[in-house]
């Protein structure tokens, strides 16, 4: 893969470990760090089938981390690498609604939505 | 301010509450009264993967619909989480309803129409889900989800002790193989049914178990199998009984069976049930089919009477003693010629 895409492939993943990292912030101090730190390995389980890229996000009651994902990525377009990541942040959303319908979105979408329009951004480019 | 220092104080009773109570139906039931305090709900209800159990804790005034909505909706809940298929039917609801002291009395259609379903995890396994429920719309707010939260966590702490206090209480009471109770726990009981028949002048019965040819089936077919009729004698032993009589492994091929209010004739009636009954089920091996007898010896109060507990269990053992030497497979029971007769007026 061309120089070019590789480097849209480590912005992407550094535009969604930054929203990850928001998310983990926000919504641990809601729900705690143990029950987050379930939801998202759920989410990563469920997903990893469609998009294999998703097995190597890293999460403990630390926090999230994609930096593995950094080495990994190189074969694969920025669209997967887009699609995959944008998938699991709206699965974790469905887990979110699952456990409080829409009080933790609601928390969330005003940081979440301007990083998802610029994720789309770099990929149009 | 006052009004979030008086959520923080209500929060922090209710965790204490919780923090008391090692009994899950205790936990329940506490958290059940004082959650109304603190959310606007109709309902609480948990639901526990391990028991399919599903108890909710409502508002008086609930209707019907409503808590049928409530269960669809907490089953619906452990499904997301566990992807395990699971219907209402599978699930045995228990509905307590109380009056919530300070229900937020807004208008409503008795529809559920908001909810905060919070899965139990307990080091990445899902135990249940817990669920708080309202008849309003957006009920529920960050702080709401927050405060519940930590009221989830403090539940899974509690009942994490009281799983350890079940299974030391297993340990200490039942035999591990066998499941039937150990001795220890036998003594305990056949203490308290001796001093009761005394006291009260009511019959007492015990049965000594002994399965035929124990060692031979070992020799043959291994200690495996053994185990294995041991857990088959103890299943049929247990499916023989009346509701209060106790079984319990008195040691190696040994059973013993407390008959409280069973007079001779009726310990011989459920002695020769157990015996037919071993007979004509044979234990299926994997290489074949083992036929499995017993030998039974009964002690019967006011046929005999015994100075103590061990007294007791020695008579049965002289009877079960008697049908071995009779060619086992057979009930005996214990006459004394020696024993004055029992006074007074026996009931049974």
């Amino acid at each position: 893969m061309g120089g070019k895409k590789a480097n849209v492939n480590l912005d992407l993943i550094d535009l969604y470990a930054s929203l990850l990292n928001e998310i983990w912030g926000r919504v641990s101090e809601l729900i705690g760090e143990g029950l987050l730190e379930f939801l998202i390995q759920l989410t990563i389980d469920r997903m990893s089938d469609r998009f294999l890229i998703l097995n190597v996000i890293r999460v403990s009651e630390a926090g999230i981390s994609l930096e593995s994902m950094r080495n990994q990525c190189q074969n694969i377009s920025p669209e997967d690498v887009h699609r995959a990541l944008q998938g699991f942040v709206k699965n974790l959303f469905n887990a979110f609604t699952a456990i409080s319908e829409n009080v933790i979105n609601r928390e969330l979408f005003s940081t979440v939505l301007p990083k998802l329009r610029e994720a789309e951004q770099m990929i149009s480019r | 301010m006052r009004i979030i220092f008086k959520n923080l104080q209500t929060l922090w009773s209710i965790i204490n509450a919780i923090n008391a109570n090692v009994e899950l139906p205790n936990i329940i039931e506490t958290a059940g009264s004082k959650l109304s305090h603190l959310f606007n709900i109709v309902a609480f209800s948990i639901l526990l993967k391990e028991n399919l159990a599903l108890y909710i804790s409502c508002d008086e005034s609930t209707g019907q619909r409503f808590v049928d909505e409530v269960v669809r909706n907490t089953i619906k809940t452990l499904v997301f989480f566990t992807g395990e298929r699971l219907s209402p039917e599978q699930v045995r609801t228990h509905v307590e309803k109380r009056r919530f002291e300070s229900r937020w009395m807004e208008p409503s259609d008795g529809r559920l129409k908001s909810h905060i379903s919070l899965p139990l995890i307990n080091e990445g396994k899902v135990l249940g889900c817990a669920s708080l429920n309202s008849d309003q719309m957006n009920a529920f707010d960050a702080q709401a989800l927050q405060f519940f939260s930590l009221i989830t966590y403090q539940m899974i702490s509690s009942m994490k002790t009281s799983q350890v206090i079940s299974s030391m209480k297993d340990m200490a009471t039942f035999d591990p193989l066998t499941q039937l109770y150990n001795r220890t726990s036998l003594n305990q009981a056949l203490e308290i049914e001796f001093r009761n028949s005394l006291q009260n002048r009511q019959p007492l019965s015990i049965i000594m178990v002994d399965i035929d040819h124990f060692k031979a089936i070992n020799d043959q077919y291994g200690h495996d199998e053994g185990d294995r009729a041991l857990i088959h004698i103890a299943s049929l032993l247990k499916g023989s009984l009346r509701k209060h009589d106790i079984v319990a492994r008195f040691g190696g091929e040994e059973f013993l069976i407390v008959l409280p209010k069973a007079i001779m004739k009726d310990a011989v009636v459920i002695a020769e049930r157990i015996r037919k009954s071993i007979e004509a089920t044979p234990l299926s091996g994997s290489k074949e089919t083992v036929h499995l007898t017993v030998s039974l010896g009964i002690a019967s109060i006011p046929a005999i009477w015994p100075e103590s507990k061990e007294e007791f269990i020695k008579c049965a053992d002289t009877a079960l003693y008697e049908a071995k030497e009779k060619g086992r497979n057979r009930v005996c029971f214990y006459v004394s010629t020696t024993d004055p007769p029992a006074k007074g007026i026996w009931l049974g």
